[in-house]
């Protein structure tokens, strides 16, 4: 094979997984009280469709999604809404929540089941977009949105990733633990809307009770179709990255700024896989999710069932937290997890992850030193980048040759903080890079936002104007006609413009119709969240869409004319 | 971002610069120490004098800059800077030129661009070139290999007397004795390499004691090699093209040019392939730019070596592949993820391409 089956670098850091995964999956106690974040997702929040006092029961949705990519978002508990505010996230920021104050009973709000096999796609994407699935992974993009795969690209893979490269994290290995059929269920489920005919599984060899539970679920589904690969691939970080996973198990390299799809792959994380069977084989919508409570600050660490919106110093507290040994707080892994500031924070969407980490465990990092461009970075990353390069650019603002050394393909998945021996936090610099490095996008984006409308303003003139020539035109055309039939030879009506070139017209016209439609598509499919960039692409399109309906009026009037004349 | 640190695991290479440059300072042990057998407590005064040097001038140079100085120096760089200049002096060289060689390594060199990590040049190699150019006598009164306890052998005293400058430059030519390099590059046009070396106009035993310290050099570079400091790349690539037009040169005139084996095991060749050229600072950084630039040094060495004025040219090849390791950087890309092919160089107009 000329094409090596496998991403270059990674390191091994220690996995630390075995704290968390000696007792089995639990259900947390119900929340007395949730606060549910409205943007808990990737993309637009969701807009609240109840109101404060209102009683609301487990299920049942309190805000549905706006805009192209977006999620519902569900009532997590029985009860009343307390209160619809903004409150601190995860990222340090404020966003709008709805607290419920529970009732402490469980009333299901129900939703009709469905079986995936027999009904039809568009209503499988209906119940998934108003169950408010999710990527349980960490990212939280929006099923329902990814599902529509195959409007835009033909897929003939379905990866479940089930790596779990990053340490300490073991929701996934306990969900296939106890939950292998379902996940499998799900993915088949996912394989038919993506189109997919062909399913591979791809787990670490860390994992040897996830991988014996999905052995069995694939022995005892055998029939089905399609048939599930399960590939065993050896423990190194970050295989469990999207891009890093595909290239080991199908030797496919998604192209820069692509999608996986574009390389006809598909990706989901076994929780989504499940979330999204349970949500059309038993109308549940997403209400909770696992996650797994680690750290040496926890006296009994493990995965639990947690409803979202639980407080997380609540959740933590079950796990017999102890506040004085606590020294950070990790929502997701260490590698790419995020600090979170206080306890008081709830569980989201896309928090597989909580470590409460004690000094000894994550100790804060030594001062940075001079980067003495000793490479090991270069031998870690995995998107086979310079980061020393990297670095040089992103602390001299040299934005072009950050960018001209691939400053946008970096996923940011820490291998080179790991190994720094200067204790450099690269992905911090390039994080701050790629974010200057927007700014300066926007800023030129913002000008051609208003050329933009400019164009469109000129084309729908344009439109205007050639739909008042056609009428005329046939007025014209209706009255000569009348005329020819009483005073007989009439003189020849000429044809305006020749037909040819008209009709090239429209068909550039078309293509260029559906080049902005697909450049729109594309944004939405790849979670564009600025909404500046949505707003300029649709003006494009309509500015298109303007410019078609102008042509279509002059070629139907140069036919019209042409039908007409001797 | 990692809040996790390679520190936390047990890895083979260690994770912090102040550990790299100590595992360098170990991997100098064995040359020094055969250095120290053959040509005695001179070595040893230039390592201890440039060393201390070194620590002394960053020091004085970080507080200068408002730096802060106790946990720069802790790095370790200026030390290693110090210890590899004082290896390359002739032993027993006179305190003012380390002073000299020094100031202009770690002032010059290093601090006046920016302290570590911010000097295109290799600082060492900086000191040893300006001294080799403005001083060429004390530079090439290199001691005969006497011995550190051999009948010959100078005392520590005596050493003592050389390193405080008291030694007449007549009486130190007579002590001396010049290196196999030297020799067979200053012998008569007319005289055959048979010749040169049936008359044996080395003192006694110094081509051996070359050789022996070009092997201990080779075993504190694979030292660094197993304990990953440096890559193979800069050594492998630099030895092989030296080896390569060395034996060009003797195969077109095999009766007046040195064999391959005499460039390689004769001079410094080793010394700078894995301890000199492998400086991560000034040297190219992809991997491909990192055989381009070690082929480069081998290529240069070989090329001053027979054509140029100098006997060896360690310091002045990698001074000018120096040069060359922008531009080196900018060509040798490696092809990214995602990417069809890697792209070369920078265009003039940037352009919207790329994302």
């Amino acid at each position: 094979m000329a094409e090596r089956l496998d991403f270059p670098g990674g390191i091994t850091p220690p996995t630390r997984k075995a704290r968390s995964t000696q007792a089995p999956l639990r259900e947390a106690p119900l929340p007395s009280r949730v606060v549910l974040p409205l943007a808990q997702h990737a993309g637009a929040p969701a807009e609240p469709c109840v109101e404060v006092g209102q009683r609301v029961r487990t299920g049942e949705p309190i805000a549905r999604a706006v805009g192209l990519v977006s999620a519902d978002v569900h009532a997590s508990v029985t009860g009343r809404v307390a209160a619809i505010e903004e409150r601190p996230l995860h990222d340090g920021g404020r966003g709008p929540c709805v607290v419920i104050e529970g009732e402490g009973e469980d009333d299901w709000w129900p939703l009709p089941p469905l079986d995936w096999r027999t009904a039809d796609e568009a209503s499988l994407l209906a119940r998934l977009d108003g169950s408010g699935v999710v990527g349980l992974g960490g990212a939280a993009f929006p099923t329902q949105v990814k599902a529509r795969i195959r409007e835009l690209h033909e897929v003939d893979t379905l990866v479940v990733n089930a790596a779990e490269c990053e340490p300490y994290i073991s929701a996934d290995d306990l969900t296939l633990r106890h939950h292998a059929a379902e996940v499998l269920e799900g993915a088949r489920m996912m394989a038919r809307l993506a189109g997919a005919s062909r399913l591979l599984v791809g787990i670490e060899d860390d994992k040897p009770e996830a991988r014996q539970a999905l052995e069995a679920a694939i022995a005892t589904s055998r029939d089905d179709e399609p048939p599930i690969e399960l590939r065993v691939i050896a423990t190194r970080y970050p295989s469990g990255g999207e891009r890093q996973l595909i290239k080991r198990l199908l030797g496919r390299e998604v192209p820069s700024g692509g999608l996986p799809a574009d390389v006809g792959a598909h990706c989901h994380n076994p929780g989504t896989l499940r979330a999204a069977l349970l949500a059309v084989r038993d109308g549940r919508p997403l209400v909770d999710r696992v996650v797994t409570l680690t750290g040496e600050a926890l006296a009994r660490p493990g995965n639990v069932v947690a409803r979202l919106g639980t407080p997380i110093a609540e959740l933590l507290a079950t796990a017999g937290l102890d506040a004085s040994r606590l020294h950070r707080l990790v929502m997701g892994g260490p590698m790419m997890g995020r600090a979170l500031g206080e306890l008081a924070l709830p569980v989201i969407k896309a928090t597989n992850c909580l470590i409460a980490a004690t000094r000894e465990e994550l100790p804060d990092p030594p001062p940075e030193q001079p980067c003495i461009r000793c490479g090991a970075c270069e031998e870690a990353c995995p998107a086979i980048l310079l980061p020393q390069q990297l670095y040089w650019f992103a602390r001299g603002q040299e934005h072009d040759k950050a960018e001209r050394f691939h400053l946008f393909d970096c996923i940011e998945c820490g291998a080179c903080d790991y190994v720094c021996p200067s204790h450099i936090p690269l992905v911090q610099y390039f994080r701050a890079e790629k974010d200057a490095i927007r700014a300066r996008r926007r800023e030129a984006a913002r000008a051609d936002h208003a050329r933009h409308r400019f164009e469109f303003r000129q084309a729908r003139l344009a439109r205007e104007e050639a739909e008042k020539q056609a009428r005329r035109a046939a007025r014209k055309e209706a009255a000569t006609r009348g005329g020819r039939r009483h005073a007989g030879e009439g003189q020849a009506a000429e044809p305006a413009t020749d037909l040819r070139s008209l009709r090239i017209a429209q068909t550039a016209a078309k293509a260029a119709e559906r080049k902005a439609e697909k450049a729109l598509a594309r944004a939405a499919e790849s979670g564009e969240d600025d909404p500046a960039v949505i707003a300029d692409l649709e003006t494009q399109l309509a500015t298109a869409r303007e410019n078609l309906k102008a042509a279509e009026a002059r070629l139907q009037a140069a036919r019209d004319a042409e039908e007409n004349a001797p | 971002m990692s809040l996790m640190h390679a520190d936390q695991s047990t890895s083979r290479r260690p994770a912090a610069t102040a550990a790299v440059m100590g595992w360098l300072l170990v991997a100098t042990l064995p040359g020094i120490a055969t250095l120290t057998w053959h040509f005695g407590w001179g070595v040893l005064t230039n390592v201890a004098c440039a060393a201390a040097l070194g620590v002394g001038l960053e020091a004085a140079m970080l507080r200068l800059r408002r730096r802060p100085v106790a946990p720069t120096l802790a790095d370790n760089s200026a030390l290693v800077a110090g210890v590899l200049l004082g290896a390359s002096l002739p032993p027993g060289s006179a305190w003012w030129l380390i002073l000299i060689g020094m100031v202009a390594a770690v002032v010059v060199a290093k601090q006046l661009y920016g302290g570590l990590g911010h000097n295109p040049f290799n600082p060492a190699m900086v000191g040893y070139a300006l001294l080799l150019v403005s001083f060429p006598v004390p530079m090439s009164l290199w001691a005969a290999p006497t011995g550190l306890v051999g009948p010959e052998a100078l005392t520590l005293g005596e050493v003592l007397r050389q390193f405080a400058g008291l030694v007449p430059t007549e009486t130190l030519d007579a002590l001396s004795g010049a290196t196999p390099l030297d020799a067979f590059k200053h012998k008569p046009a007319g005289v055959m390499a048979a010749e040169f070396w049936a008359g044996s106009p080395l003192p006694e035993g110094a081509l051996s004691a070359w050789h022996q310290v070009a092997l201990a050099w080779l075993a504190g570079g694979l030292l660094l090699l197993y304990k990953r400091i440096i890559g193979w790349q800069i050594p492998i690539a630099m030895l092989a093209t030296l080896t390569l037009v060395a034996a060009l040169f003797y195969g077109a005139s095999p009766s007046h040019q040195g064999s391959p084996l005499f460039h390689l095991l004769g001079g410094a060749a080793v010394f700078g392939a894995f301890f000199i050229a492998t400086d991560p600072v000034s040297a190219a950084t992809s991997r491909r730019g990192k055989l381009l630039y070690g082929a480069g040094i081998g290529a240069l060495v070989m090329l001053i070596r027979p054509l140029g004025a100098y006997p060896d040219a360690v310091a002045f090849a990698v001074l000018l592949m120096n040069f060359a390791v922008p531009l080196i950087d900018y060509y040798t890309e490696p092809r990214v993820y995602g990417h069809a092919a890697a792209r070369r160089g920078i265009k003039a107009e940037a352009g919207e391409d790329g994302r």
